[in-house]
């Protein structure tokens, strides 16, 4: 039985690690096999199939992924998710996603989780007091879900908006046993900053942000890990967002090389949305940003971080 | 080989690892076992403390040796009816009881053990009986493990840094005579003990007999009181 | 980058102006001068050290600990020793660190039950206001603990969790008579692996302990390089799980000077570790010395 100790082990060998892009969405055109929300980023007729996923893969030797649910958070909705979790089980594992209105979010999650590949889901809102006001997390209408992730060690895939930020410390203290995936750069927007661009999303946001405080105290809860995602929908400049590097560097002091973890946020970053680097660039980014460290960091990063914490086999 | 557990045991030690037999030592029967427990441990006491001056015993934790030659008491708990179907049912009958660790965990910030598992799934099936002694509320440093992480190819689990960071953990707090039985393929440790009061409890060790493990010399100092044929061969006497 | 030898020993013959006490490890007519380990230093590649204080624990048996550190700015930091009986600790401590340049204190005693199993009441622990002290005053406590002493430890650890404490001799405490002297060098007999280690190894919870490298020629059973301990430095060990960021190297000097001398001693680390990241063996032989103790840059 492997030990994450083992493959962390400060006496470093060399040795090929996998990469596995640990944020990426799939999504079919919206059928009844398939049923979905549609929106202006989703439209109906949209697709992003998970071939289309897997070629993309292939030809730039990412080995896995973690599939992010979108396109509605109620059972049908992830009909598409489990069907490529159950079709390449070997290649994926699932994020799914919790209907803020849901009157049993403890059975939603079992009921998802029950099928082979989904790990975890995908929290924005925090259901908590704004800032200045009393807290009790009990009260939280997120607290049942992660009390159930707590005990059936479910990951959480945070993603807050800025006004829920200071919510989330209480959370970790209260739950430090939860393996929690902190989206995008740790940089949570504001609602009103948030814009569609070319269909993919385009925020405008302070940098470093406004809640870097947080994320520093965050820190010290051993099983958050930081994503290394998101960059095009932050950054004023094109690829490789050299307005990004220093916030990214900071992550990485804080965090270590060995708690973060690289993601392309796919299909967004392809030259169907207007990319011009494309998902090859993304797949070069953790080589370009952390240039200065070693291979074997890199490559932690780049996905032997992801194949431990989240368990792919 | 079958064996008459109740309904749902096996499927729980199967499924999760661990199963809690509440009430397991009650009544005389756990006074008396608290009683030789704590004479024992007060007669050894003087001597582990100067092994302990010496260097060559740990001050984490404290054994009391020889406890199956010093009272039945101890001797009555290998094969406790509460628990002993569960482990012969676990190993089809061809069950090999290795040795007794007759535990006192002094109150610590730290707890003595981290996560960890005792035997890679190369080695025959490895099971332990916990038995506390005292009570063991959540905060006495209960005996803790992680649910479904003795089959194989569960993990990897990380190195942390403070016990109660474990992903997917569960404490098993219990009340004086709680006995669980566990899968030592599983991670398991105990808890930090936040309370005033040492943690009393008795490991039982077992395995699947193989012939590495079996020792036909190793109980010939309790030989007289192993008057069965099911006693004489669970401790080695006879194949 | 140049090393730091986090364990390193200076003493005279003792004198009017030096006085210090004698044993059997330092007998009357043995010195080790600070030029000899200066020069010791110089072959090798090795910029600063820490020297520990030997030869006694009264304010006047640092006197010559102190003069090195005067004559050397930069060069070396010191830490001191606090007498077991002490009235007033605080006071000690405070007129030897008063110069600046011993920067903490080696504790091995901490005066509490010997006992595990005895109610746990820190208050009443004589070392208690060495430790409130060292957190108050940013005092780095060198720590060897005896082994009937160790349970102690993780109390101090979690009430002071900011003061910098650093474990000699790779965490090993050594028991009652664990301790021998051979030819002008100790011996430490320990079960190996160590048997405190129960305790020990939970302390990396702990994110200013730090632990050093040293005394390998003194625990091991075997001759240089003293493989028979290699697992302690070993991916996943009890001592590998502490991360490179958290080791230091020392030497010990001058006890093993006669074998196997300083120059095999410098590189006993590189050796052992020769699978390591040269980032990490950087962290080992200065770089976390220099973080953890603040040495200026020479």
């Amino acid at each position: 039985m492997r030990s994450e100790r083992q493959r962390k082990a400060w006496l470093t060998v060399a040795e090929v690690l996998v990469k596995i892009d640990a944020h990426v969405h799939v999504f079919s055109k919206v059928t009844a096999e398939f049923p979905r929300e549609a929106n202006d980023q989703l439209p109906a007729e949209d697709e992003a199939p998970v071939e289309r996923l897997l070629k993309t893969m292939d030809d730039t030797g990412v080995d896995r992924s973690l599939l992010i649910q979108i396109g509605g958070t109620s059972i049908e909705h992830h009909a598409y998710l489990l069907h490529c979790l159950s079709t390449y089980p070997e290649r994926f594992l699932g994020i799914g996603r919790i209907p803020d209105d849901v009157d049993d979010p403890v059975d939603h999650m079992d009921r998802l989780a029950e099928t082979s590949g989904v790990i975890g889901f995908r929290l924005f809102g925090l259901g908590g007091p704004e800032p200045l006001q009393p807290v009790d997390i009990r009260e939280f209408r997120t607290y049942p879900i992660w009390k159930r992730a707590a005990e059936m060690d479910y990951v959480i895939w945070l993603y807050p908006r800025s006004i829920d930020v200071h919510l989330v410390p209480f959370l970790l203290e209260a739950f430090p046993q939860v393996r929690v995936g902190y989206n995008h750069l740790m940089v949570s927007p504001g609602t009103e900053n948030f814009q569609m661009e070319n269909g993919r999303p385009r925020i405008e946001t302070r940098m470093p942000p406004a809640h870097r405080q947080f994320v520093r105290g965050m820190s010290r809860f051993e099983n958050v890990r930081a994503l290394i995602s998101g960059q095009y929908a932050f950054s004023n400049e094109a690829w490789p967002y050299a307005d990004l590097r220093d916030w990214q560097h900071y992550l990485a002091r804080l965090f270590g090389a060995d708690r973060l973890m690289w993601g392309s946020d796919f299909p967004f970053v392809t030259e169907e949305y207007g990319d011009e680097a494309g998902y090859g660039g993304q797949v070069r980014l953790v080589e370009e940003v952390y240039d200065e460290w070693t291979g074997e960091e890199r490559g932690m990063i780049s996905g032997g971080n992801a194949e431990g914490f989240l368990r792919f086999k | 080989m079958t064996v008459d557990v109740a309904d749902g045991v096996r499927e729980h030690l199967e499924e999760t690892g661990y199963v809690v037999v509440e009430d397991a030592i009650v009544g005389e029967e756990l006074a008396r076992l608290q009683e030789a427990f704590n004479r024992f441990s007060d007669e050894a006491r003087p001597g582990w403390l100067e092994q302990v001056a010496q260097g060559r015993g740990s001050s984490a934790f404290f054994d009391v040796g020889g406890s199956l030659e010093k009272d039945d008491v101890f001797l009555g708990l290998v094969d406790h009816p509460s628990f002993f179907p569960i482990l012969m049912d676990a190993t089809g009958g061809e069950l090999l009881f290795l040795f007794p660790q007759v535990r006192t965990v002094p109150v610590s910030p730290v707890s003595y053990v981290g996560w960890h598992s005792d035997m890679p799934h190369t080695n025959p099936l490895h099971l332990k009986v916990q038995i506390y002694v005292n009570d063991v509320p959540a905060d006495r440093g209960p005996f803790a493990y992680i649910p479904q992480s003795h089959k194989p190819g569960a993990g990897p689990y990380p190195s942390v840094k403070k016990l109660d960071h474990m992903p997917g953990h569960r404490p098993l707090p219990g009340k004086a005579g709680t006995a669980i039985v566990f899968n030592g393929y599983g991670w398991h440790t105990s808890m930090v003990n936040r309370t005033p009061v040492p943690r009393k409890s008795i490991i039982l060790i077992y395995e699947k007999w193989n012939e590495a493990r079996w020792d036909p010399e190793q109980w010939q100092g309790i030989e007289e009181k192993l008057t069965t044929p099911e006693r004489r061969k669970l401790f080695g006497i006879e194949r | 980058m140049s090393k730091i030898d986090a364990l390193a020993h200076v003493f005279v013959k003792p004198s009017a102006e030096f006085p210090r006490e004698t044993s059997e490890g330092l007998p009357e007519e043995r010195e080790a001068p600070v030029e000899l380990l200066l020069e010791q230093m110089e072959a090798n590649d090795v910029s600063q050290a820490v020297l520990v204080q030997v030869g006694g624990e009264a304010i006047e048996h640092h006197a010559y600990l102190l003069k090195c550190l005067k004559d050397h700015p930069g060069q070396f930091r010191g830490i001191g020793r606090i007498p077991n009986d002490v009235s007033d600790p605080i006071d000690h401590m405070n007129r030897l660190a008063g110069e600046g340049d011993i920067i903490g204190f080696q504790l091995e005693r901490f005066g509490g039950p010997l006992d595990p199993l005895s109610p746990m009441n820190m208050n009443e622990w004589a070392m208690t206001p060495a430790w409130e002290h060292a957190a108050e005053k940013d005092f780095v406590l060198y720590v060897y603990p005896d082994a009937s002493e160790v349970h102690m430890v993780p109390f101090y650890l979690e009430a002071f969790p900011q003061v910098r404490v650093v474990f000699k001799h790779m965490m090993v405490c050594p028991g009652q008579g664990g301790a021998t002297w051979k030819d002008g060098q100790p011996h430490i007999e320990v079960r190996k692996p160590s048997i405190t280690r129960h305790t020990t190894a939970e302390f990396y919870q702990f994110e200013n302990v730090y632990s050093i490298m040293s005394g390998a020629y003194a625990i091991s059973d075997e001759d240089y390089p003293y493989k028979d301990l290699s697992g302690w430095h070993a991916p996943g060990s009890f001592v590998g799980r502490y991360g490179a960021d958290h080791t230091l190297w020392g030497s010990d000097f001058p006890f093993m000077m006669k074998d196997p001398g300083y120059a095999k001693t410098v590189e006993l680390m590189p050796t052992l570790l020769e699978n390591a990241a040269e980032r990490d063996l950087a962290q080992v032989m200065g770089e976390a010395a220099q973080r953890i103790l603040r040495f200026r840059e020479e």
